[in-house]
């Protein structure tokens, strides 16, 4: 898998170097990667699962003096524990808002309001977690050019937040009693999160060869998530992803 | 201040932080299993288990095996102890290993205590309705019609499951038995489901409403960290079936189809007939996953009646005791179906 993961990278970055080109200021954009996640959810299990995650991601982004940006992620496949045991459906999406203002040249800073949706689901939920989470985050965001090369930096660390976790047992008489009524178990009893008990950092390595019109760019981010409600999540992740300004 | 500096590296950089929290050892194994149920299971204390007992006699006994078949003998031996339907255990392989406490004896013996296939061949009119659950079904699942000579209706209903739309036929039941003197409503065998659905299904026979049970779920790792109560009333929803009703159950009635009699016995016009019920009535945890590949999954909450008893154990109780003989059962008789008929009569 890991050669498979090379030449991934070998390929996203040749295709950036074949067809990258200049930034415009406002643009859509479609981003498809393939994330390596571990995962660790005591709700669901005290086991680590791991796999390989498909993604997409579409949005828009707006570079003026002010840095916009508005995106959609989705990600879905299968995790399980030691590529045998347990397979799992991993679900993901989320939304982004970001913003940030000039500090400098070519550094930004502001903030990012994500609101995701995450659940894990083994057997039609016979086994299951979920976390749905609201936060506030730091954003900085710096530029790098060298020739014709520009390497985006990004960095997020969140603030506070608001989630809802699976209780102490995991299905509780609130969640027997509403499961015919999903959202309302994914988006009540929510919880704040801060400093103390929830860290996320987030990285992002956006590439681009710039040569005439920009249009294909590739991205690495690297995140991990720490939640403590009342069983603690961990989660890793490594996401590779080539995409398209439209 | 050493374990901020540690979460921050962990933060930082790496996956390695996350790492499985049980050992793939026989001893290991055990003691998640047994940790897992002194934490998080909720039956304890209304089945009178001396759970730290059973660690000092199987304990020793996981220690000393040499296999993972000797390890699931000592394991499912501790957990049979429970007597509980909901305490289970599987190897996770295809036509490999299962277990459910409690139900290698009574609940098997039961189960051949009552056929559908002798009440639609011998006691109903030809013009009963049956449903099959999916089209895998061999034989139909869900009957309801009149019984042969008398204006009298009869309902079967498998399980409460939501996967099984048989429960949205309630209304039209109702209505097409609403001009019968009486009706059996029959839960024998049935294998539970949903709270949600057999609640749905309870209303259309209450007839009083009144507090009938709570249900609390573990929050701690003492045997009695329950959450605040939750209390469930006998409401009636839609239209109803007030006339007399004889519910039969047998020892087979378990989980949701216990809870669905909770419900029925709370009623004045309803006579409960049968042998008690499996005893199994607490939602249960996810499954637990170990490292060789099996899980095990166990009930997490406490049911109370309103006079602080507890059914979890004892299983509901008949107002009128009777088993079926297997024997006439497989002759095509079926005995509490008799009885219920001339109860009504």
């Amino acid at each position: 898998m890991q050669s498979k993961i090379k030449l991934l990278v070998l390929f996203t970055f040749l295709s950036a170097n074949i067809f990258g080109q200049e930034e415009k200021n406002s643009r859509f954009f479609i981003e498809l990667g393939i994330a390596n996640k571990t995962i660790k959810d005591r709700s669901f299990s005290k086991l680590r699962f791991h796999g390989f995650i498909p993604s997409l991601e579409i949005g828009y982004e707006k570079t003026d003096k002010n840095y916009w940006n508005i995106d959609l992620l989705a990600k879905y496949g299968i995790v399980n524990y030691r590529n045998r045991y347990f397979p799992t459906t991993y679900i993901e999406g989320n939304l982004s808002v970001r913003y940030a203002m000039p500090v400098s040249d070519k550094s930004r800073a502001g903030g990012r309001f994500r609101t995701t949706l995450n659940v894990l689901d083994y057997n039609s939920f016979s086994n299951g977690a979920w976390t749905t989470k609201h936060h506030l985050d730091v954003f900085l965001r710096h530029s790098f050019n060298i020739s014709k090369h520009a390497l985006i930096g990004e960095f997020t660390y969140p603030l506070i937040g608001l989630a809802s976790r699976p209780r102490y047992v995991g299905l509780d008489e609130f969640v027997a009693s509403n499961s015919d009524n999903v959202p309302k178990i994914l988006y009540s009893k929510n919880k704040i999160f801060t400093l103390h008990n929830y860290a996320e950092p987030t990285l992002r390595l956006k590439y681009i060869f710039k040569s005439g019109e920009s249009k294909y760019y590739s991205r690495l981010t690297y995140s991990y998530l720490y939640l403590n409600s009342v069983n603690a999540y961990f989660k890793h992740s490594i996401r590779l992803s080539f995409g398209v300004h439209l | 201040m050493k374990n901020t500096l540690l979460l921050l590296v962990c933060l930082l950089v790496f996956s390695s932080c996350i790492k499985d929290e049980i050992e793939n050892n026989h001893e290991a194994i055990f003691n998640f299993i047994w940790t897992e149920m002194d934490e998080r299971y909720g039956g304890f204390i209304p089945r009178n288990i001396n759970w730290d007992s059973l660690y000092t006699v199987y304990h020793p006994q996981a220690q000393n095996v040499e296999d993972e078949s000797q390890l699931w003998d000592v394991c499912t031996r501790m957990l049979d102890v429970l007597d509980d339907q909901h305490v289970s255990m599987s190897d996770n392989i295809i036509g490999g290993k299962g277990f459910a406490s409690g139900k290698i004896n009574d609940e098997l013996v039961a189960e051949k205590e009552f056929r559908l296939k002798n009440i639609i061949n011998n006691y109903l009119q030809d013009d009963y309705v049956g449903i099959m659950l999916d089209e895998e079904d061999e034989e139909i699942q869900y009957v309801y019609g009149t019984i042969e000579g008398e204006n009298i209706g009869y309902i079967y209903m498998p399980n409460f499951g939501e996967s099984n739309d048989w429960y949205k036929e309630i209304d039209t039941t109702i209505e097409q038995l609403k001009d019968t003197d009486g009706l059996i409503v029959d839960v024998r065998n049935n294998g539970g489901g949903l709270p949600v659905v057999n609640r749905y299904v309870a209303g259309r026979f209450m007839e009083t409403e009144k507090y009938i049970f709570s249900v609390q779920t573990r929050n701690g790792p003492e045997h009695d960290d329950f959450e605040e109560p939750i209390k469930y009333y006998s409401t009636p929803e839609g239209e109803t079936y007030t006339k007399p009703i004889i519910a039969l159950i047998n020892h087979s009635t378990v989980s949701a189809g216990e809870e669905f009699m909770i419900f029925m016995q709370s009623q004045d016009h309803v006579t409960v007939l049968g042998s008690p019920t499996s005893n199994a009535f607490s939602a249960t945890s996810f499954e637990k996953f170990l490292p060789n590949g099996w899980y095990f999954k166990f009930p997490t909450q406490l049911y109370l009646y309103p006079d602080g008893t507890s059914p979890e154990g004892v299983g509901i109780i008949p107002d009128i005791y009777q088993v079926n003989d297997t024997f006439e059962v497989n002759l095509g008789i079926d005995r509490l179906l008799e009885s219920a008929v001339e109860l009504l009569n």
